[in-house]
């Protein structure tokens, strides 16, 4: 019965306390957000209490959840994101970011997912990263997965600032392209 | 900072990769900004995109047993209204679902999809929204939790009169717990345990309710007490004989592994 239930019917019944569907939710996306923490902290021990905590922040605050605007796959990985980086951040003993509180996490930000398989969009995400070049993907990656900033990636790379910055923008504009061009899409690798 | 630094940024902006000074300074900006920043929004949509990389590896079972025990601590600590949960299976009986099975919805193309979103007039507000956020969100968020928290409380008391006033028939549990129960039958064959003061469930118990059909239990949900003032149970109490709530590890159980410590008898 569970899986008839949309995800925002999930949230609505969180917001009325219930657990089941905090399970359903888990069952859903526990996985994917365990992935992500373990990919960006690289420690399970780490990762399972970031996890914990994300569906734990989105228990608490499915109330304010304005469906829309934002997915809750989104506010969820979203959070997860967050909290890795932040995690990776403390152990490094570099300055924080400035604290985003989960409730920011969402807010203006649309689902792209929500009409759209999550096994293609896996397929697709992957195809169009692995096309883009070298040099954007691991800026890329070690931004999003690696929680660095810029500057940071700058130092660990031996590049100008500009550069590092040139290449996250260009790269992410270039994964969007990629990931519109059904031909791109469909070659193999 | 002005619109070309921002427009510069905007690849590390939508992956979180700022400096705390800078992610300020584009903040500021956009909050005061009337042209159009909505490469940001876009590009933060494609960033989202990227935890579909990942490989992805099973989570070990324990993972959803914490998160369902500190969900039920952390709702009665917040004396808000009635958690419910469905049984726990054991993890070798909850194989991981497949991919299809966590998507159920239609495909449709990412192109159709992203020209759709992406040419949006008016979308750069809401990406500037997401910065302004980042300062105000934490304190946003903080009251409205409090607010939240009393409206909970005021509406727990009204939610059991509530019960109690559409049920079809009210019946009293009785047994050796010593709690206050009742269970209110809907006419829709539902229905709901009503709590007086029903005090928390021992540490690393949950209270867990049953409907015997046939001398055979299904759950119905379970419980932590403290704050609750109505459980709405799971499942249809039809042809259900006896009503039972019994004390189960947190998480519950597939049977009961005790005895009811309150039971009704609703008659076939």
């Amino acid at each position: 019965m569970q899986a008839d239930r949309t995800d925002e019917d999930l949230v609505a019944a969180l917001a009325a306390r219930d657990a089941s569907a905090l399970e359903a939710l888990y069952e859903r996306y526990g996985r994917l957000a365990f992935s992500l923490a373990v990919r960006i902290v690289a420690a399970p021990e780490t990762a399972e209490e970031i996890v914990q905590e994300a569906f734990l922040s989105i228990w608490r605050g499915a109330a304010t959840y304005q469906p829309g605007r934002a997915a809750v796959r989104t506010w969820l990985l979203s959070i997860t994101h967050h909290r890795a980086v932040d995690a990776v951040r403390r152990r490094s003993a570099r300055v924080q970011t400035a604290p985003l509180e989960d409730q920011a996490q969402y807010v203006g930000v649309q689902d792209v997912w929500s009409d759209v398989s999550a096994s293609l969009v896996r397929d697709e995400v992957r195809s169009a990263l692995s096309r883009l070049p070298e040099e954007q993907r691991q800026s890329i990656e070690l931004a999003y997965f690696g929680g660095l900033t810029y500057p940071e990636i700058a130092e660990k790379l031996g590049l100008p600032l500009g550069t590092v910055k040139s290449r996250l923008r260009l790269g992410l504009q270039k994964l969007q392209g990629l990931l519109e061009n059904p031909n791109l899409r469909a070659d193999p690798r | 900072m002005d619109c070309s630094e921002v427009e510069e940024l905007s690849g590390a902006i939508a992956l979180r990769a700022l400096p705390p000074g800078e992610a300020l300074q584009v903040e500021e900006h956009l909050a005061s900004c009337q042209q159009d920043h909505s490469s940001l929004l876009t590009l933060g949509q494609v960033a989202s995109l990227l935890p579909f990389a990942v490989e992805e590896i099973e989570p070990p079972a324990r993972l959803k047993q914490n998160l369902l025990a500190a969900a039920l601590s952390d709702a009665a600590a917040a004396g808000g209204a009635a958690p419910r949960l469905a049984v726990v299976p054991a993890a070798d009986e909850h194989p991981a679902e497949t991919d299809a099975g966590t998507a159920p919805r239609p495909m449709v193309t990412l192109p159709v999809r992203g020209r759709r979103l992406w040419q949006q007039p008016g979308v750069w507000a809401a990406a500037a929204a997401i910065l302004v956020a980042i300062g105000l969100g934490a304190w946003n968020f903080s009251l409205q939790q409090r607010l939240n928290n009393r409206d909970a409380a005021n509406a727990r008391q009204a939610q059991a009169l509530t019960t109690l006033a559409a049920a079809a028939r009210v019946v009293p549990l009785s047994g050796s717990g010593g709690l206050q129960l009742a269970f209110a039958a809907a006419p829709n064959g539902t229905g709901s345990l009503v709590l007086s003061n029903v005090p928390a469930a021992p540490a690393g118990k949950v209270y867990q309710a049953w409907f015997i059909r046939d001398g055979k239990p299904v759950s119905a949900g379970v419980f932590n007490g403290a704050g609750v003032a109505v459980v709405p149970l799971q499942g249809s109490a039809a042809g259900a004989q006896t009503v039972a709530v019994t004390l189960e590890p947190l998480g519950g159980s597939l049977l009961p592994t005790g005895q009811p410590i309150e039971a009704a008898t609703l008659g076939s």
